[in-house]
């Protein structure tokens, strides 16, 4: 884990995606190891201040359609084509 | 120049919005700073919005300010695209909460600024787009994930800039930067129309050149927003009730220079304004170890919705080595989580460090170390994913808890900027302002 490399962006070769697997694996395992020895209990966060005021709701924008259908990699008339699989095409 | 000063001369006619915004423009242009890789994409539509400000009779408080925007956070036809070829094409539908606030106040927006890819980074270096270099030493790193914020205040390329913090990501940059960065409140800005990182940590924040300027922006964009449903008005702030601040024992974690300057400073305006001194302990053991589980948890869950149906590329196929670690790494820890192993543990470490900052806040009023524990490194130097992560050992646990933190600039060490940190209780930004004023 404590190999050298550099920051800098490039594509993920398969073969380095198995070593990150492998190196993520370690390091996760390092980190729960530390924090297991730490004595302390389980804590679910309670709103002391009661509900909120809550305002109007969502006024809808009309653009929001148009742009929305334009970063669709796939669009079918009305409909964004989002089945398993179909996003390989 | 501080933005009121330069709010006043817009005011009184001696500049207007578009000499400003041109004024810019022409900076942003020249080559020097294009070799600084600061800017992903400029607003078109900026120079229209100049010439509307001009022209309006009763304009807002920000009138004629120009301000540019880390690329996670969503403005309305401009590419969004967090630095990432995954949403090089994506064209954000609506504004973030935060850009709507802005403009309401007539500040122009310039343009969209280079970060680490998905906000996973430390240094600025893992943008698709090559990284941002320091402008005050172009071979070093400017800091990140807000690498472009930072080096865009310290060129001054804009009146203010917009980072996310969710790790250190405002006050990291900010410090190798030499400029002010703030992280508020978790809650206390909203995060609506920001990509998110880690959902539980992720902070909308100035960056400035001054904590006047940053406490201007910061009343401008906080206060409950109903599409962000953990926001919440900022209670009344407390004022300086004890007189005494906490100085974290950080020896074992940061460069002895460093760890002097700090602590010179501190003794300094302490002094100055007859304030005691607390050594304290944090958990700065736990810290990173805390932090990484939480968020290689959260950013694999985030990211399943870039699966290329909706909108982009699949992010497996075309994303960085360090968006790839943290989505295969919460891939593990969600495999494993039945025995409760990873992600629980950390929840529990989590609850742990709130406890112990409460501790601490009934002896001190604020908190101080230092921003980075380290000086920057050469871009593209040979470092372990251990040595990058401990970049983050004095700024996650605040984030941790949820606390406003701020870097502000205390001089420099081998000619590169040192950023002091103050740490407040939630929701007590403007005691954070206070005590950072003393140290400018």
């Amino acid at each position: 884990m404590n190999k050298k490399s550099n920051s800098l962006w490039h594509e993920v070769t398969e073969k380095e995606k198995q070593q990150i697997q492998q190196d993520s694996k370690k390091l996760l395992n390092e980190f729960a190891s530390k924090l297991s020895k730490i004595k302390t209990s389980e804590n679910h966060f309670e709103n002391e201040l009661g509900t909120r005021e809550e305002g109007d709701g969502w006024e809808t924008d009309p653009e929001f359609r148009s742009i929305t259908f334009a970063n669709a990699p796939f669009v079918d008339k009305n409909s964004i084509v989002a089945e398993k699989g179909t996003w390989k095409k | 120049m501080t933005l009121k000063q330069k709010l006043k001369q817009i005011k009184e006619g001696k500049l207007t919005a578009v000499e400003n915004l041109l004024n810019f423009t022409k900076k942003i242009t020249s080559k020097k700073s294009k070799d600084l890789n600061i800017f992903l994409h400029l607003n078109e539509n900026a120079i229209d919005q100049a010439k509307a400000v001009d022209k309006k009779k009763s304009k807002g408080k920000l009138a004629g300010l120009c301000f540019a925007i880390k690329a996670n956070i969503s403005a309305k036809h401009m590419t969004t695209s967090c630095a990432s070829k995954v949403l090089e094409d994506y064209t954000s539908p609506y504004n973030a909460t935060v850009v709507n606030k802005l403009l309401a106040e007539d500040a122009i927006l310039i343009g969209m600024l280079n970060m680490d890819e998905f906000a996973c980074g430390a240094s600025g270096e893992t943008s698709a787009f090559g990284p941002t270099k320091n402008p005050n030493n172009p071979d070093l790193i400017p800091g990140g994930s807000s690498s472009g914020p930072a080096a865009a205040m310290a060129t001054e390329l804009a009146d203010f800039t917009l980072g996310s913090d969710t790790g250190g990501s405002i006050r990291n940059p900010a410090s190798h930067c030499g400029v002010v960065g703030l992280k508020p409140t978790y809650g206390a800005v909203s995060r609506y129309g920001l990509i998110d990182m880690t959902m539980s940590f992720d902070v909308i924040g100035p960056l400035t050149q001054t904590t006047e300027d940053a406490k201007l922006i910061f009343d401008t964009i906080k206060g409950q927003d109903n599409f962000d449903q953990t926001t919440k008005d900022t209670p009344k702030t407390k004022t300086i009730e004890k007189g005494i601040i906490g100085l974290v024992n950080v020896k074992d974690f940061c460069n002895k220079k460093i760890i002097k300057q700090i602590e010179t400073k501190t003794k300094q305006i302490a002094k100055k304004n007859n304030w005691k001194i607390k050594k304290i302990n944090l958990p700065l053991d736990i810290g990173i170890e805390t932090y990484y589980i939480i968020v290689y948890t959260e950013f694999f869950s985030t990211t399943r919705k870039f699966d290329g149906r909706r909108f982009g590329k699949k992010i497996e196929e075309v994303a960085g080595p360090e968006v790839i670690r943290r989505i295969i790494g919460g891939s593990e820890i969600t495999k494993a989580e039945h025995e409760g192993k990873y992600y629980r543990e950390a929840l529990k470490a989590r609850n742990f460090i709130k406890q112990q900052f409460e501790k601490i806040f009934q002896d001190v009023d604020v908190i101080i170390l230092p921003t980075s524990p380290r000086l920057p490194h050469k871009i593209g130097e040979q470092i372990s994913t251990q040595d990058m992560y401990n970049y983050d050992i004095t700024t996650v646990l605040p984030s941790i808890a949820g606390l406003p933190a701020i870097s502000i600039p205390v001089g420099k060490i081998e000619n590169k900027d040192v950023g002091l940190q103050i740490i407040t209780p939630h929701f007590q930004e403007e005691l954070i302002f206070k005590i950072a004023k003393q140290f400018e």
